[in-house]
């Protein structure tokens, strides 16, 4: 029992952190229908930036975060205007090898700058284990699933109640009704890059001291990817269950099947639930647009 | 007709040159009467150049003391040196342009494992003699080559070392692994069966395989938990390590950590923080370079700070790969030494194979013989202090 709330919880630490990068692959999805492979790098980059503004320029912490967030946020929508605004009537394929482009850029221009070492993200809150009912958590894991869960609640807020957010949403279903009502299309589109940047990017600030740092570490972001689509790729809660699902399933198949089949498990799960039901599991069947 | 008649002409013009200039006593290559050409490949960059930096300085400066007091028998020594970014197939590249290229006498430091053994056949088919510093792959001596030289403790040694330690002077009773699935992990996790199960006669409490690149160990170290070792085996690359070891600090793993030849580097530190005070792992070389005050290890730090970084060292240098691939350099320094002006590529490995207790102070001492290229099986023990640096454990120096 201990063992299992242990996995449980280990499982949710992780999932929350593959929601926040699962989100941005939903958000960029539903507007453009582009999957965003650089998702992973801007993740990195947020990691890398924060490393910079707090452990170089030893600015507070969560003055860091923020300007990590902020200048990802404002680098998504550069790379929105720049590399793929001018690809916007091409086959959206195109699109997606230009995000896998970019993302091929972010690593190397990291490592030109930063080199490949490896660093380590001081963590601000104990790493130290406690129990509760015999189960190891620290405050750090702790406090990253909080933050990472009022991040994707702030964020869906946004995406209901603001009026950007519901241009967004608008433009989501129909880009040209969106526009004919008089929601700038160009303008939601840099908004949706940056927002979606902007989430990798926490996600790479709060994964950072669990992990390591280095101009690799972007690979975990496809978990997130992975994880969107168990939930449903074009539902934004059913995305997030999914990545919690994700994280979790991970963590169940590790520890009671095979630690080394771990992957493996989360694919056979992946692969069974889309044979079934193709939209994911909380997925609604995508209708035709008009 | 014309055409064919001119052919065999040139054909009779090239054998008679041939015969002449060439014929039986054909040049060594990479050999002329003012200097020897020496090659190197290796990862430069990437992310593992801190290897190949740390190597290709150790022989650079070598070969500036060589040249400053006018070479080795009147031959000054030419270096050339390639990045292969540790990739298998610019390896490939490396080293057809040093071998048909270049021509280069011999081959030193070369690259991480995975980016030599692709290699070591076009060596051993072209007889170019290689003292290796950087791998420690079993597979580079399999099968043996005459050819093929290493300067330290392969990993077979390296994983014992650890292994005896742990359980010889730790008395861990219940051990548990940790360990890569790649060739490296999986060589390390078959030594620790057969020591456990034939020297120890102890059963292993858990052991748990992980992926290259995973990133989350979570799983592994529950059921290691789960099964309440009190030593705990991490047969990892550093990068990887260090987040194991901070996570099983996280879970609440209380075992004492381990680890292979693999984590005894600075990114340990780096990736694992404070948790990784205590951690012990094994390292080829008796002197941590960047902290040892050996006479011999502290004048390699004051030349090398002089030549190449009058500003100061890169993070993590100089490494054990510098002061190896140094004496990689010397030895072939004393080999070239002991061969003379008349430097063919087989003296030269005959005087290698002459080598007995070679010891500049920096690496354990190393011996050849003519079946036997491994220069050492010794390893030194280290611990990560609580300054978070590695340091020697004093009593573990020739075991």
């Amino acid at each position: 029992m201990e063992l299992l709330s242990q996995v449980l919880i280990s499982g949710a630490t992780l999932g929350s952190l593959y929601a926040l990068v699962g989100l941005g692959f939903v958000v960029i999805y539903r507007a453009t229908k582009v999957v965003n492979f650089a998702q992973g790098e801007m993740m990195m980059l947020g990691a890398m930036l924060a490393l910079y503004f707090y452990s170089d320029l030893q600015l507070p912490y969560f003055l860091a975060f923020l300007l990590a967030i902020v200048l990802s946020g404002v680098f998504g929508a550069g790379l929105e205007r720049f590399a793929y605004r001018p690809l916007l009537n091409a086959p959206v394929l195109t699109l997606i090898l230009a995000t896998v482009a970019v993302g091929q850029m972010i690593r190397a221009g990291v490592r030109i700058l930063r080199g490949s070492e490896v660093s380590r993200f001081p963590s601000i809150l104990s790493a130290d284990p406690f129990l509760i009912a015999g189960v190891a958590v620290t405050p750090l894991s702790l406090s990253i699933v909080a933050i990472a869960v009022l991040l994707v609640c702030a964020f869906m807020l946004f995406f209901r109640k603001t009026r950007l957010g519901k241009g967004m949403e608008a433009t989501s279903e129909n880009r040209e009704a969106a526009a004919l009502v008089g929601i700038s299309v160009n303008q939601t589109f840099s908004l949706v890059w940056a927002i979606s940047s902007g989430l990798a990017a926490s996600a790479g600030v709060l994964l950072a001291p669990l992990i390591i740092i280095t101009p690799e570490m972007g690979t975990i972001g496809i978990k997130g990817f992975i994880g969107a689509i168990l939930g449903g790729f074009n539902n934004i809660p059913g995305a997030i269950a999914g990545c919690f699902l994700l994280g979790i399933i991970e963590n169940l198949g590790g520890v009671y099947i095979a630690s080394s089949m771990k992957d493996v498990i989360s694919f056979v799960v992946l692969v069974l639930v889309l044979t079934v039901k193709p939209q994911g599991i909380f997925g609604a069947a995508e209708g035709k647009r008009a | 007709m014309i055409k064919a008649t001119r052919k065999l002409g040139a054909l009779v013009v090239a054998t008679v040159a041939a015969t002449l200039f060439g014929g039986p006593v054909r040049a060594e290559p990479g050999v002329t009467d003012y200097e020897v050409r020496i090659g190197m490949w290796a990862p430069l960059s990437g992310p593992v150049a801190l290897l190949g930096q740390s190597a290709r300085d150790g022989v650079r400066l070598w070969v500036k003391e060589i040249n400053d007091k006018g070479g080795i028998h009147g031959r000054k020594i030419n270096f050339i040196a390639y990045d292969d970014a540790g990739s298998p197939q610019e390896a490939q590249t490396a080293i057809r342009r040093l071998i048909d290229q270049d021509q280069v006498f011999m081959l030193i430091s070369g690259s991480v494992s995975g980016s030599t053994l692709p290699v070591r056949q076009i060596i051993t088919r072209e007889k170019v003699p290689f003292v290796s510093s950087i791998s420690s792959n079993i597979n580079l001596m399999k099968p043996f080559s005459r050819y093929i030289f290493r300067i330290y403790a392969n990993e077979d040694s390296q994983a014992a070392g650890i292994i005896n330690w742990m359980m010889d002077r730790e008395k861990i009773q219940k051990p548990a692994i940790i360990y890569n699935s790649n060739d490296y992990g999986v060589g390390g996790f078959q030594i620790y069966e057969e020591q456990l199960k034939n020297k120890y006669k102890v059963p292993s409490v858990a052991a748990e395989r992980y992926n290259p690149g995973d990133q989350d160990f979570t799983a592994q170290l529950l059921r290691i938990k789960g099964a309440n070792p009190d030593g705990l085996l991490v047969y990892a690359f550093a990068q990887e390590a260090g987040i194991i070891v901070r996570q099983a600090k996280e879970l609440g793993l209380t075992a004492k950590l381990f680890g292979g030849g693999g984590t005894s580097t600075p990114l340990l530190q780096r990736g694992a923080g404070p948790a990784a005070i205590g951690f012990t792992s094994v390292l080829v070389v008796p002197e941590i370079p960047e902290r040892s005050d050996k006479p011999s290890v502290v004048a390699y730090r004051d030349k090398l700070k002089a030549a190449l970084y009058p500003d100061g060292f890169p993070p993590g240098r100089p490494s054990e790969y510098d002061t190896a691939a140094y004496t990689a350099a010397k030895i072939s320094e004393a080999a070239l030494d002991k061969v003379g002006r008349n430097l063919t590529r087989e003296a030269f490995v005959d005087a290698l194979e002459s080598m007995k207790n070679f010891d500049i102070g920096m690496t354990f001492p190393v011996s050849y013989s003519k079946d036997n290229h491994e220069g050492t099986t010794q390893v030194e023990i280290v611990k990560v202090a609580p300054d978070l640096k590695w340091e020697s454990v004093a009593e573990s120096s020739g075991k």
